[in-house]
């Protein structure tokens, strides 16, 4: 059964009940499954922004890999612009590929340390096709223009230019194989604030411009309500909140939500409800309750949190996991129900 | 370059700590300046005359972004700098006794005794190969003068206070068994063990997800008040030293921009990178984020004007005579001329 969530017309990828596991060994050699992500849905359409947020150890960043392929899915489907990626063979892939790219959190983790950052570029001209080395270049020049930079910059080396520097180069070369996709990976985390701004607006730009999807992985929830349209909080493997950004922002029903808002301190947007306070860490231990899991961290736990909790829908698009948000929003601090 | 004496020239402001009103505070830093380098081929500056002041009992932030010196300056603090970096010149005193020149031997000490500190990573406070709850008995007996048995107790106590559950049993485990979080708290049981008056926090939960953050910080604030002891947390997050601080130090380049009540300096900015920094962290709007445009300048040399000038939106001819020297304006020290 799929759980409803928002169809946006043309999809560019569109993620249905996936599912990865993590074999692992303990020091006994016994093996060990540890579930990753547990059966998640969503789609992007083109010129969107969707944003999955959540605390180190929910699964965020798997989700992107397996949506890249660049590790393997245990279960689940993977839509691309109308083909079902996951059963594909790497080889008749790889074609593919070039149409969905990452940004990485780390840009110097994008770029060959001993060469330099135009022959880096230069591989990803190939991807599309770039012929002769004329072209490469020509290329090559409009996409270091297109992030605000002077194409000559490409001549330096990763370490010979600034950070927020190389984090647009970074997003120069994502774009040069004309992607329809990009994952944005923390794009900001390594990037001091006075940059952070400006790489976010500069992604805003070439959205537009574009029409890019793009899946976004972020802790920092500013960067996030800038960027996304809709957002996805998860919490050890599964969905437990997704709605269109001021959904999520302003009318925030999980506690998980709530928590991790309130934790923020963001000045805006205002939020309805109460407070709430998240009590200890994350633990992959809840990872295989049947039940809700994080009612160890919750102040609001009762029996009934034990059993399964699916994801309803509170409002036209806006899904929570949590049946005390749905049924008693008073009696946990929230505003009642539209 | 003159040397401008401002400690101890402010007005207390009433029912505030005004910073650097305290007649005799914890810790007072006048002109820091550090080098890398040595006197003949200097290769960079990065501590361009820091003045800095925190009173006893006062929670003071000390905020900037990478590269505004505000690690090095509490490694100064700390006689930790690391190879190649010197004190050019400068003062540090802590409850009023000079640091800059003092034997490495008496640093130890004071490092043990009277200041400690909590890195961004708790497992560089402490030893990987051996038990939690033994190295900070062992601490807690060379400083107290206590017996194997009851030092154990105490740390143990410690660790409990720190809110780590079933401490009696954690306590025998190693730093790698604990989580980020437990870890950090049992890095803050280690460095107040020693009873420190002045407790360095380098970005201590920069790391940790937020809804850790709120947890750890309010426990530092928390035990730290409970024992009197001064606070100077170094954080890039200007909305951490908002929640957690009376008082606020905002650095760029090397040099203090603003310092000042917490209150006044965030709702009131008067040094336009403080307001810079405040909306790069707050401000939103439609689909945007606030940008301050350029690069932070490189510190090969001692700047000869504002170090912000160049990205600054109020910037003048004026604010190129010279760097800005910070002044006293009503409860706070500014070091802007347009302010």
């Amino acid at each position: 059964m799929n759980p409803p969530t928002v169809a946006s017309a043309g999809a560019v990828v569109e993620v249905r009940e996936l599912v990865k596991d993590y074999v692992t060994r303990d020091a006994r050699l016994r093996q060990q499954v540890a579930r990753a992500v547990d059966g998640v849905s969503f789609e992007i359409g083109a010129g969107e922004t969707f944003a999955i947020v959540g605390e180190s150890g929910s699964g965020k960043t798997t989700v992107g890999r397996v949506l890249l392929k660049l590790t393997s899915a245990t279960d689940g489907t993977v839509v691309f612009r109308g083909d079902g990626i996951l059963e594909i063979p790497e080889r008749r892939f790889r074609p593919e590929r070039r149409r969905m790219q990452m940004v990485f959190q780390d840009p110097l983790a994008a770029f060959d340390p001993q060469t330099t950052i135009r022959s880096s570029l230069r591989e990803f001209t190939r991807l599309r096709g770039a012929q002769s080395r004329a072209e490469e270049n020509e290329a090559i020049a409009e996409a270091v223009r297109s992030v605000g930079l002077e194409p000559g910059i490409a001549d330096r080396r990763p370490s010979q230019v600034s950070g927020g520097q190389l984090q647009r180069l970074s997003i120069a070369r994502s774009l040069l194989p004309e992607p329809d996709l990009l994952f944005l990976d923390e794009p900001t985390s390594s990037l001091d604030v006075s940059i952070r701004g400006q790489i976010v607006n500069l992604l805003l730009d070439l959205q537009q411009r574009n029409d890019l999807a793009y899946l976004l992985v972020a802790h920092d929830l500013r960067v996030v309500y800038a960027m996304a349209h809709r957002v996805a909080v998860m919490y050890l493997g599964q969905f437990v909140e997704v709605g269109a950004r001021d959904q999520v922002y302003a009318d925030a029903r999980h506690p998980y939500t709530r928590g991790l808002l309130d934790a923020a301190e963001l000045d805006e947007p205002p939020r309805r409800g109460e407070p709430v306070r998240l009590v200890g860490e994350i633990s992959e231990e809840a990872a295989t309750k049947p039940g809700c899991r994080l009612t160890l961290r919750c102040p609001f736990a009762v029996g009934r949190c034990e059993e399964p909790q699916p994801l309803r829908e509170t409002a036209a698009g806006h899904l929570v996991r949590c049946w005390r948000a749905v049924e008693q929003p008073v009696e946990i601090g929230l505003p009642p129900n539209e | 370059m003159s040397t401008t004496d401002t400690s101890g020239a402010s007005t207390p402001v009433e029912g505030t700590i005004a910073p650097g009103s305290a007649p005799v505070g914890v810790l007072e830093v006048t002109d820091l300046t550090v080098g890398f380098g040595s006197a003949a081929k200097r290769r960079s500056i990065p501590l361009q005359g820091i003045h800095l002041q925190v009173a006893t009992g006062e929670r003071m932030a000390l905020v900037g972004e990478s590269g505004s010196g505000k690690s090095l300056t509490a490694a100064a603090v700390l006689g930790l700098l690391p190879d190649g970096a010197e004190i050019i010149r400068g003062s540090i005193r802590l409850g009023g006794e000079e640091l800059v020149g003092a034997p490495e031997r008496r640093l130890r000490e004071l490092r043990g005794r009277r200041m400690a500190i909590m890195f961004q990573n708790p497992r560089a406070s402490l030893n990987p190969v051996l038990t939690v709850g033994g190295q900070i008995a062992e601490v807690i007996r060379v400083h107290g003068e206590v017996g194997r048995k009851e030092s154990w107790t105490q740390a143990v106590d410690l660790l409990a206070e720190m809110g780590i559950p079933n401490a009696a049993r954690r306590a025998k485990d190693y730093v790698h068994q604990y989580s980020g979080g437990m870890a950090q708290r049992a890095a803050l049981a280690m460095a107040l063990s020693c009873r420190p008056d002045l407790l360095i926090a380098d970005e201590p939960t920069t790391g940790l997800d937020a809804t850790l953050q709120q947890q750890v910080l309010e426990l530092v604030v928390e035990r730290v008040v409970l024992r009197d002891a001064s606070l100077l947390l170094i954080t890039h997050d200007i909305a951490v030293a908002r929640s957690h601080c009376e008082a606020t130090t905002v650095m760029y380049a090397g040099r203090v921009m603003e310092s000042g009540p917490t209150a006044s300096v965030t709702a009131d900015p008067r040094n336009p990178y403080t307001g810079a920094l405040l909306k790069a962290f707050g401000t939103v709007e439609g689909r945007r984020m606030y940008a301050i445009g350029g690069v932070v300048p490189t510190l090969t040399g001692e700047l000869g004007e504002c170090g912000f000038a160049d990205r600054c939106p109020l910037a003048a001819p004026e604010c190129r005579d010279g760097v800005p020297e910070l002044r006293q304006l009503d409860d706070r020290r500014v070091a802007c001329v347009k302010a």
